[in-house]
């Protein structure tokens, strides 16, 4: 009950959060999208503040009231130096190279302002900050990692930009966001060297060939998701079982890598096998092409080819797949 | 560089040894007020861990050592004080423990934790000390604290400095100025804090003479009197304390007898037809009740009843510094008609006991019969006779008088005042004793007068027929001769003499009396307007505002938004330097306009120090001033760390000074 409604007051916030901040490849901080809370150590000095204003009032005592106040004032003054050591800070963000499953995305940021900044700290929800110092009209950079763990296509998540600079008494902070994506790509893994027969079968067609296409193959039993037009009919007339003609395509071309051709494995394994094929087929000088249970794509080679590929592998059914 | 976690954090030994200096400068302030053994202990552990922090070496310790030294300090501050409770104690507790913390600080917490509790040790002082230097020492205090939190919260040592935390330091005061005068305050402590009674000073509300060996007269002031209109003095400076009119034979005491209050006929200036004198009089905490005002005190200013001996009290215990206002008339003539009660009361001794001064005195009344001639008898007495003054007379515990008058004829003040009035009591004349200050040193700088305690005097008034109450001072009746050697300087001061009364002393100011007074003038205003500001003194300022209507939260919310306000003004100038460049920039581009409306333009992609450098007006002196534009402009530009307000309004100066009438216009080609 509890954690429901602290996840939808989360979701209220981070909703209202992303209104006032505009997302794009630039980034300000401006009064806006800056907000600014104390430390404990803010209620620490707090409380040292009434602690002295009681001890003041008690023992009618001037000067305790002088340093209370010069707190007090030291409170006051902290909260707009860090709120204006966050103001005023441009973040702009770089294209982003992508990446295989379990490797960290690296994101590239610079920083820049009209007046220096000290300690600012950048870094995801969860993770660790790293800070630096802003000089002025300088081109401040910083790399954030970002761990992967899914293959697919991804919106930088929100920054948390922050700094607790000058005192620690107060912490000033912003969430940035971009609208910059990213795709991690399915992890390479080289498919087994037999695959789609039985391997007790010790069959001598040795040669490579993939599941589907129009060469009869054999007949197998019936399994759910088999095209009808594949049933063996008269095999079907004499054992009253359901079996299906399987085809293969003997890899004359072994350039078009099929999605098909592994059979028994699951979606994610198959598109690393396919990753790595194409992977190591562009490094062989070899063309390549890709077919997809929903679409294909024609042989080709080159490195906007090869991304093309993988970019395709890493968004296919990947909604289906995270839903 | 990354952030750790905050317990992650740990403290390099950099920030440690600066922590240990902040501690050090913290406790510091301490070290005078509290007993060397406390001050060695809370000095020690951020000595030590400074020095092994300095020597690079490891400065954790064992859990059970670190126990074993919290309880061992403690327990030495119990046998210091031989308790927790009160304000000496406790204050030295809070003190020691928190020079400990220092033992265990490994990181960002511990840090901070130290630091921010430095922000309310350090002005735990001003419990003890209330002198202007504490405050100045502690505002250098806070610049440490703050200067070491810059960098425990930066990244690069290089982007913090010290004049940032001193700026910061500056920045505070007016907000904290404003806040003091305006921010409301309580006039009543919220709960009596332990600790808060001290030793009482000055004069106390009975003597016994016989009983001091020696009297150690401090030099604290007492008081300080401003004279409100007639700023010449020309009678005798006594100030009237108390009225002593019981004696057992030891003591003289206050009568328990309920005095009535002066009537209105006698306190209104207006029926004496006589000089009244007005004063302001600020009165150092004395513990007691007793108010001071020259002789003879008729009406206060703050409606405090004057009883019919002319003495005054407050309403509460005087704790703290308290100013009021008394008017008096020192010619008044009082106690015209004496009732039988107070004839009785101020005739009586005690039955038995100084039996030789008594059969002297009345042996001598006889031959006189007069009760004046007799007083002046015995001032003659006196004057004529081996009488002495000294501060440390014998003590004179059994027959206090008779010993006194026949036999050791050494005495102070006291010893004469009691012994003259026993002898006009024991011939029937109505005395008492009066107990007060005399004398004054006067302060041409603040115009006002000093008296000391020091200056503490007790004298009879004894009741004369149609004169009423006449004060006599038959210390002033010595001898000058006789007014031993190491007190002539105070006597002469006094100069209280027999043949000429004391008489205020405007004394010369020579140049080494003038540092002196200028320092206690100092510390006059230091008093009058940081020590005893109240929330009488706010109420007045509020009032002067016309403030004083709104209710209290209202005038708290007020004034801490105006105090922000102030603060974000005060901020602006922390980071200005790119609003300043725009400025300057817009002052450079109205340079060029008017370089360009007199024939010189700028051409494109040439800067604008180069373009300053080359421009030919045909007059050296416009050039060498384009050209020292051009410097400052380019230092302003590209070295950050020297542009300030100051250098811009330098250049903008610079900039309208130029003299376009001695140049020519250039025609274009």
């Amino acid at each position: 009950m509890i954690s429901s409604i602290r996840q939808s007051i989360n979701l209220k916030l981070t909703m209202w959060q992303k209104k006032r901040a505009a997302a794009s490849k630039t980034f300000c901080l401006t009064q806006k999208n800056t907000y600014i809370f104390p430390t404990r150590y803010g209620f620490l000095l707090a409380a040292i503040a009434f602690l002295m204003g009681v001890a003041a009032t008690n023992y009618q005592n001037n000067l305790i009231f002088i340093a209370c106040f010069m707190v007090i004032a030291i409170g006051l003054i902290g909260i707009i130096l860090t709120y204006n050591n966050l103001v005023g800070l441009t973040i702009t963000i770089h294209p982003i190279e992508p990446v295989f499953v379990n490797n960290s995305i690296n994101i590239d940021l610079s920083l820049h302002s009209d007046k220096s900044h000290s300690s600012v700290s950048l870094g995801f929800k969860n993770s660790v900050m790293h800070s630096l110092d802003i000089f002025e009209n300088e081109d401040n950079r910083i790399r954030l990692k970002l761990p992967t763990t899914k293959r697919g296509q991804y919106f930088i998540p929100a920054i948390r930009c922050q700094t607790i600079f000058p005192m620690g008494f107060l912490q000033a902070w912003g969430w940035v966001y971009f609208d910059s994506q990213y795709f991690v790509f399915p992890e390479p893994k080289s498919p087994p060297d037999s695959v789609g027969i039985d391997q007790a079968n010790d069959s001598e067609y040795s040669e490579q060939y993939k599941l589907g296409g129009n060469e009869f193959y054999g007949v197998r039993a019936y399994q759910k998701g088999d095209s009808f037009s594949h049933i063996h009919w008269k095999k079907f007339a004499q054992t009253e079982k359901l079996h299906v003609k399987s085809f293969v395509q003997y890899l004359s071309d072994p350039e078009q890598y099929d999605f098909e051709q592994y059979d028994g494995f699951d979606l994610e394994e198959r598109l690393s096998f396919l990753t790595f094929l194409i992977l190591s087929a562009e490094k062989n000088g070899q063309s390549y092409g890709l077919i997809l249970p929903t679409l294909s794509i024609p042989i080709g080679q080159g490195e906007q080819h090869l991304f093309r590929c993988l970019c395709t592998l890493a968004c296919y059914q990947q909604n289906k797949e995270t839903v | 560089m990354l952030i750790m976690p905050e317990q992650q954090r740990v403290l390099t030994k950099d920030i440690v040894s600066l922590l240990a200096i902040v501690q050090c400068a913290v406790l510091l302030s301490f070290v005078p007020l509290v007993t060397p053994i406390i001050a060695s202990v809370m000095i020690i552990s951020p000595a030590i861990i400074l020095v092994r922090a300095r020597l690079n070496k490891s400065y954790a310790l064992n859990r059970w050592l670190k126990i074993a030294i919290t309880v061992s300090a403690a327990l030495l501050v119990f046998y210091e004080f031989k308790t927790f409770r009160g304000k000496d104690a406790g204050v030295a507790l809070i003190v020691v423990m928190y020079s400990l913390k220092i033992l265990e600080s490994k990181n960002y917490r511990d840090l901070n934790v130290i630091l921010t509790m430095g922000f309310f040790i350090s002005p735990m002082s001003f419990l003890f000390t209330q002198s202007p230097i504490a405050v100045l020492y502690s505002f250098f205090v806070f610049g440490l604290i703050v200067y070491a939190l810059f960098r425990a919260n930066s990244v690069q040592v290089i982007s913090v400095n010290w004049r940032k935390s001193a700026k910061l330091i500056f920045a505070c005061l007016p907000i904290m100025i404003f806040l003091f005068l305006f921010f409301p305050r309580l006039s009543q402590p919220l709960w009596r804090m332990p600790g808060q009674d001290i030793a009482q000073t000055g004069i106390s509300d009975s003597m016994t003479p016989g009983d001091i060996g020696g009297l150690n007269l401090s030099d604290e002031p007492a008081f300080r009197v401003q004279f409100i209109d007639n700023q010449l003095v020309d009678f005798p400076l006594y100030w009237r304390g108390l009225v002593f009119d019981e004696y057992d034979g030891l003591t003289w005491r206050r009568s328990e007898r309920e005095l009535d209050e002066l009537s209105e006929f006698e306190t209104n200036p207006e029926s004496l037809n006589q000089q009244v004198i007005n004063q302001q009089i600020t009165l150092e905490p004395t513990q007691n009740k007793f108010l001071f005002g020259l002789d003879r005190p008729i009406k206060s200013g703050q409606k405090l009843a004057i009883k019919t001996n002319y003495t005054f009290e407050s309403r509460f215990k005087i704790n703290q510094r308290i100013k009021y206002d008394i008017a008096s008339v020192p010619d008044k003539v009082i106690g015209l008609t004496l009732s039988d009660s107070e004839r009785s009361a101020n005739t009586a001794i005690p039955n038995s006991g100084n039996e030789q001064a008594r059969d002297w005195a009345r042996a001598n009344f006889l031959k006189l019969s007069e009760p004046a001639e007799f007083v002046l008898f015995l001032q003659r007495f006196i004057h004529q006779n081996e009488y002495f003054y000294t501060l440390s007379p014998p003590i004179m515990r059994e027959n206090m008088i008779d010993d006194f008058w026949f036999n050791h004829r050494k005495g102070f003040c006291e010893h004469y005042a009691s012994s003259f009035v026993f002898m006009l009591r024991a011939v029937g004349i109505p005395a008492r004793v009066v107990v007060g200050y005399q004398g004054g040193e006067y302060n041409p700088i603040g115009n006002y007068y000093l008296i000391r305690q020091s200056d503490a005097h007790a004298w009879a008034e004894v009741w004369l027929e149609k004169r009423g109450w006449v004060r006599v001072d038959p210390t002033a009746a010595i001898h000058r001769s006789r007014i031993l050697d190491d007190l002539v300087s105070e006597v002469g001061l006094r100069g209280f003499l027999f043949d000429q009364l004391p008489v205020a002393d405007l004394i010369q100011v020579s140049w080494l009396d003038y540092p002196r007074q200028w320092l206690d003038n100092a510390n006059r205003v230091w008093k009058d307007w940081i020590i005893d500001f109240n929330s009488q003194s706010q109420f007045n300022i509020h009032k002067w505002l016309n403030l004083d209507k709104l209710t209290k939260p209202l005038l708290i919310v007020l004034f801490l938004f105006i105090a922000l306000i102030i603060t974000y003004i005060i901020t602006r100038q922390f980071q200005p330097r790119s609003k300043k460049l725009d400025e300057l920039s817009k002052s450079m581009e109205k340079l060029l306009i008017m370089l360009q409306k007199n024939g010189w333009v700028k051409p494109p992609g040439q800067t604008v120090e180069a373009f300053l450098n080359q421009v030919k007006v045909n007059n050296l002196e416009f050039e060498a001033k384009l050209v020292s534009i051009a410097q400052d402009y380019s230092k302003a530009r590209y070295k950050s760390d020297y542009f300030n307000q100051r250098q811009l309004t330098n250049i903008q100066r610079k900039i309208k000074a130029l003299n376009w009438k001695s140049i020519k216009h250039r025609v274009q080609q």
